[in-house]
């Protein structure tokens, strides 16, 4: 009786431990966003979001040009990401089996584990000296590589969703492969790539080093993409590393509006998710 | 009757031909081509384009008071237009040949009048009375006004030009704001980027031409100079600024004096409590406290670093032989770094006990407390503007290529640096060699960095250095030929 | 091989697009190799230089051009482990209270929201690390083990707030979504069949999940701890934020230290020739450290084992890559 109680007693406390294990896991969370939201809210206004960074010393100023730069090199990222990673993963949708896509898979798989630091390395090395100089273009392409392993990956997963009976249905109606992918598969698996993609741009958006090293920072107006371009992680990490008080302030803005566009961007593709989920 | 008849057309050619001739004048007057108006190099459109009437340009009034940043009431009774720029008003009534500039009256050739239902005025009449210089283009039918602000610009460059620059944490928010200004100041706008990134990143930028021009408070080496050979990187000074040494010791403020040598032990781990008596016997009047000295110091490799290993090395034959000067050093207790000037003073004023050395406007803008150091006459001296420009006063180098630290000057403060810009002697952009000559002779030369170096606590280098300055940006070339003009 | 072979002789349209998608696939794969290609040959010298004294010697010098790893790779396995300490059972906790206590319904939201904390970039944690964590540490925590055992070496010296403490901290907490997903994803995999058998006997959930749950997943789990790890290395800017980023073995728990990667952010953007050639060595190390890590999780994750659910398997690593980086 008394080892009854006391199996009880223990499984009572190990369900407690888990409550309160996720307990803490959630609180940290609620921790981070209140202090960005409490430290960012106190200087985030309209021409906080759309002035030039003040010099030091002088009143005002803001993130608009690093707004924009983030923008600009994500978008510039997920445009040279998006079709390669999803031609890679219809190869990959095809030929599940052959040893090429074994192959690939992991090739892929092991870029997701490479430091973004060392993809922001071989970017600068390979564009930005031989260029010559730091631009957007190169922040791009360094985010694109970024972002890669998991549209990749992602696509295969939700163009596997797919049924092979509705695939054999199409092909048996006549339908080549290829009208079979466009006509049926991506679209039958938008949702799910979408999905996909906005979860890669979240990531992306948060990115320090890699758009450190290749497109550098700036205290201007984006006019091109040859030129050094200012975004939202490198202001942040620039502001929080200085020992003036404004700038530091600017920092929490800054992570308040990184911060919010990129839980906007999960909280909707989880939605996105649930919603095609249930469609299907 | 054929001999007449020929006569008569011979009569009436001529005739046609001396009417062709007097009418060429009056044709050439009826040009109709279409008036464009310039005003500081960009066209301004109003939704009536500018009229030629009786040989004056005519324009609608908004447009052009507006753009002299004039306001501008219309009243309708007296059918009068008021324009109001500063102190200066101006006042026209349609159809009324006699305008009134500041009071005062003033014919004009053509009154305003109402064309195409908007008020005209005449624009030279209008501009010049606001202190705007007109030009007449006569080929291309420009009429070109600069306004006053806008004629004593700049234009080192014929089109816009973007520069990406960067190096040293040391003068950033000097050449932020000098940056800020000149753009202000250049017509085409030059806007120079200056990323800080520390002189070791400078001198690489500069050496891989990822930078246009370097900020460094530390010479390029020999082997680094024999890298650019045939060319050469020129060293040009900009300002002087004095190292602090900051501390966080909670309710003491600055004036914590040290002595060198207290100096140099805090840093070899020999003294590591606040309270040893070495410290405080230069302090009586301070209760120290029984707290631990956690050394701060730069995490990259810096010029900051430079100037203070090179003090610590002139005071300490032991810090000389032991740890030496450089950007970086093995650093010989137990040090927490910080990134840049601004992470070095981030860590000082998070960790209670802390002592770091950052540039003087860093220390200010920071609030941070600071030492006042004995230098090499006796005198404990804060470190101020004044104090690190004295330093330079007596220069040991002529050549302004190394750091005026250790002064002889009585009222010198003994940590004192200077910082460069580097650029290549011979330049490979005519755009970016005028532009760079422009603004380094618009901030040294002309001294428009003074006000706001004394704002940002640098000093101001002295004649002499500006001398130097002069003679080394004459010395820069493109194509041969020397780029100052 | 044979899918080149396919592509390259038929001549239809199908090879063409097919040959455009292998292009792409190719591409990836040529992408992986040039980058570790690129970063190793950039990093022969300091090889060529030091060899294996680069892992073995500690004075990193590059005003000498002497350099040794020894501090960074310390701080970085040091920091690592510790991160993960922490971090195992918490995730692991959450991932049993997410997929075996908390109510059907409410398992969505709240495995959303601990995934959520993936996505906070890694300078926001280092923005909090600095600004939140570390002077709460200087006075709480880190106040407390230096007074109470600051005679043990582990705790010596005073509390800074920032240091191999506060950077363990923040890894853990980064690293914590990513092992709570994994795993969790691999629990839900145990066939249901199992588990309520074993409540039919009357066993308690402790039982359950000590019994059934955690060996038929173990190797699932140790997959997910593994590659937590690899991300505790390979994580640079919220580290060089917290760390104090001193050349220093890291002995204390208090003191500053460095890691390879911070090591890297820090002194990259200043390094010339041999210097940045054994910043670039680091990169590959650290590189190769990752490849290795991912390379046995992943051998964890593929092992045949028969509870895993094929699904389960297959979605783990589109999950994971989910969870940032």
């Amino acid at each position: 009786m008394t080892n009854r109680r006391k199996r009880k007693a223990l499984g009572l406390l190990f369900e407690a431990l888990c409550v309160l294990a996720a307990g803490i896991a959630i609180l940290v969370l609620a921790l981070i966003l209140y202090y960005v939201f409490r430290r960012g809210i106190a200087v985030v206004n309209f021409s906080f979001l759309t002035s030039l960074p003040a010099p030091v010393g002088v009143a005002g100023g803001g993130i608009g040009n690093a707004l924009i730069g983030s923008l600009l090199m994500v978008g510039l990222g997920a445009l040279i990401a998006v079709p390669v990673c999803i031609a890679a993963a219809v190869f990959l949708d095809q030929n599940p089996a052959s040893k090429l896509s074994a192959f690939v898979r992991f090739a892929t798989r092991v870029l997701s584990g490479v430091p973004s630091m060392v993809i922001g390395l071989f970017v600068f090395g390979q564009l930005v000296l031989r260029t010559g100089n730091y631009s957007a273009l190169a922040g791009g392409i360094a985010l694109s590589i970024v972002m890669a392993p998991i549209i990749t990956l992602s696509a295969e997963e939700m163009l596997r969703l797919v049924p092979s009976s509705q695939r054999e249905a199409s092909m048996a109606l006549g339908a080549t492969k290829q009208q079979t992918v466009f006509r049926l598969v991506l679209p039958g698996a938008a949702g799910g790539l979408i999905v996909g993609v906005m979860l890669a741009v979240a990531l992306a958006a948060g990115q320090t080093a890699p758009v450190l090293l290749t497109a550098l920072t700036s205290r201007f107006w984006l006019e091109s993409l040859q030129q050094p371009t200012a975004s939202l992680p490198v202001l942040i990490y620039h502001y929080a590393t200085s020992p003036f008080a404004d700038w530091q302030a600017h920092a929490w803005g800054a992570a308040l509006v990184l911060v919010v566009a990129i839980l906007v961007l999960n909280v909707t593709a989880q939605l996105f998710l649930g919603l095609s989920n249930r469609r299907r | 009757m054929k001999k007449q008849s020929l006569l008569t057309r011979v009569l009436a050619v001529l005739a046609c031909l001396v009417t062709l001739v007097s009418l060429l004048p009056a044709m050439a007057q009826a040009d109709t081509r279409p008036i464009t108006i310039e005003f500081n190099a960009r066209e301004l459109r109003g939704d009536v384009a500018p009229q030629i009437i009786g040989g004056r340009t005519m324009v609608p009034m908004r447009l052009i008071f507006e753009a002299l940043g004039a306001e501008v009431t219309w009243n309708d009774a007296t059918q009068t237009v008021v324009g109001r720029q500063g102190n200066v008003t101006i006042s026209l009534t349609i159809g009324n040949r006699n305008a009134t500039v500041g009071g005062r009256a003033v014919a004009l050739d053509q009154p305003a009048q109402i064309f195409a239902g908007r008020t005209m005025v005449p624009v030279r009449f209008i501009a010049e009375s606001l202190g705007a210089t007109v030009e007449w283009d006569d080929a291309r039918r420009i009429v070109r006004i600069t306004s006053a602000a806008q004629s004593r610009m700049r234009s080192p460059v014929t089109s816009e030009l973007r520069m990406t620059t960067g190096g040293a944490s040391f003068p950033f928010p000097l050449y932020t704001r000098l940056i800020t200004e000149y753009a202000a100041v250049t017509n085409p706008r030059v806007q120079i980027e200056y990323a800080s990134v520390g002189s070791g990143a400078g001198i690489r930028g500069i050496l891989a031409r990822t930078f246009d021009f370097a900020g460094s408070d530390a010479p390029m080496t020999a082997a680094q100079q024999a890298q650019v050979w045939p060319n050469e990187v020129l060293h040009i000074p900009t300002v002087m600024g004095a190292v602090a040494v900051v501390y966080n010791l909670g309710g003491i403020g600055s004036g914590l004096r040290l002595t060198p040598g207290a100096l140099a032990d805090i840093y070899l781990g020999r003294v590591t409590h606040w309270n040893d008596p070495s410290i405080r016997l230069l302090n009586p009047t301070l209760s120290l406290p029984d707290q631990r000295i956690t050394l701060v110091r730069r995490s990259d490799s810096s010029g900051t670093t430079f100037i203070f290993t090179n003090y610590l090395s002139k005071v300490s034959p032991t810090w000389r032989t032991d740890v030496g000067e450089g950007t970086t050093v093995r650093w010989p207790g137990t040090t927490i770094g910080g990134a840049g000037n601004a992470g070095v003073a981030a860590q000082v004023s998070q960790l209670p006990g802390a002592i770091g050395y950052v540039e003087l406007s860093t220390a200010v803008q920071s609030r941070l407390s600071m030492a006042h150091m004995q230098n090499r006459a006796g005198n404990f001296i804060a470190p101020s503007v004044e104090a690190a420009s004295a330093a330079a006063i007596i220069m040991e180098d002529a050549s302004f290529m190394t750091h005026p630290t250790d002064s002889i000057a009585h009222t010198a403060y003994p940590i004192v640096g200077i910082t460069w810009i580097l650029v290549y002697r011979d330049q490979e952009n005519e755009a970016k060699a005028r532009a760079t000559v422009d603004f380094l002779r618009w901030a040294v030369v002309e001294r428009n960095l003074e006000p706001f170096a004394a704002e940002l606590h640098y000093s101001p280098l002295p004649e002499t250095g500006i001398n130097r300055v002069r003679r080394l940006l004459q010395s820069i070339t493109f194509g041969g030929q020397p780029v100052w003009r | 091989m044979q899918a080149i072979r396919r592509a390259l002789y038929s001549g239809t349209r199908e090879g063409v697009f097919h040959y455009v998608t292998l292009l792409a696939a190719l591409g990836l794969v040529a992408l992986v190799v040039s980058i570790f290609l690129v970063v190793t040959l950039q990093s022969a010298p300091a090889w060529r230089a030091f060899g294996l004294s680069f892992l073995t010697t500690s004075i990193w010098d590059p005003m000498a051009n002497q350099f040794g790893a020894v501090p960074a790779l310390l701080g970085t396995v040091i920091t690592a482990v510790l991160a993960l300490a922490v971090a195992t059972p918490l995730s692991i906790g959450t991932a049993v209270f997410l997929s075996e206590i908390v109510p059907q319904s409410w398992r969505r939201p709240l495995s959303f929201v601990v995934e959520l904390l993936a996505a906070v970039p890694s300078v926001v944690y280092g923005l909090w690390g600095l600004f939140v964590l570390a002077p709460w540490l200087r006075t709480g925590l880190g106040q407390l083990l230096a007074d109470y055992l600051g005679f043990l070496p582990i705790f010596a010296g005073p509390s800074l707030g920032i240091g191999v403490l506060t950077a363990s901290l923040v890894l853990a907490i980064m690293v914590l979504p990513t092992i709570t997903a994994i795993s969790g994803e691999v629990m839900r995999g145990v066939p249901p069949e199992l588990r309520e058998a074993m409540f039919a006997l009357g066993a308690t959930r402790w039982e359950v999940v000590t019994k059934v749950i955690l060996p038929s997943s173990k190797s699932g789990i140790a997959g997910a701890l593994l590659l937590g790890l690899g991300r505790a290395i390979g994580e640079a800017i919220a580290v060089t934020m917290v760390i104090g980023n001193a050349n220093l073995i890291p002995v204390s728990l208090l003191a500053p230290a460095q890691t390879m990667a911070s090591l890297i952010v820090s002194e990259f953007p200043e390094a010339f020739d041999l210097h940045l050639s054994a910043l670039l060595l680091l990169a590959t190390l650290l590189f190769s450290i990752t490849l290795i890590i991912n390379l046995i999780a992943a051998w964890f994750f593929y092992r045949p084992s028969q509870h895993v659910a094929a699904t389960a398997k297959g979605s783990v690593w589109a999950k994971l890559l989910r969870k940032g980086s």
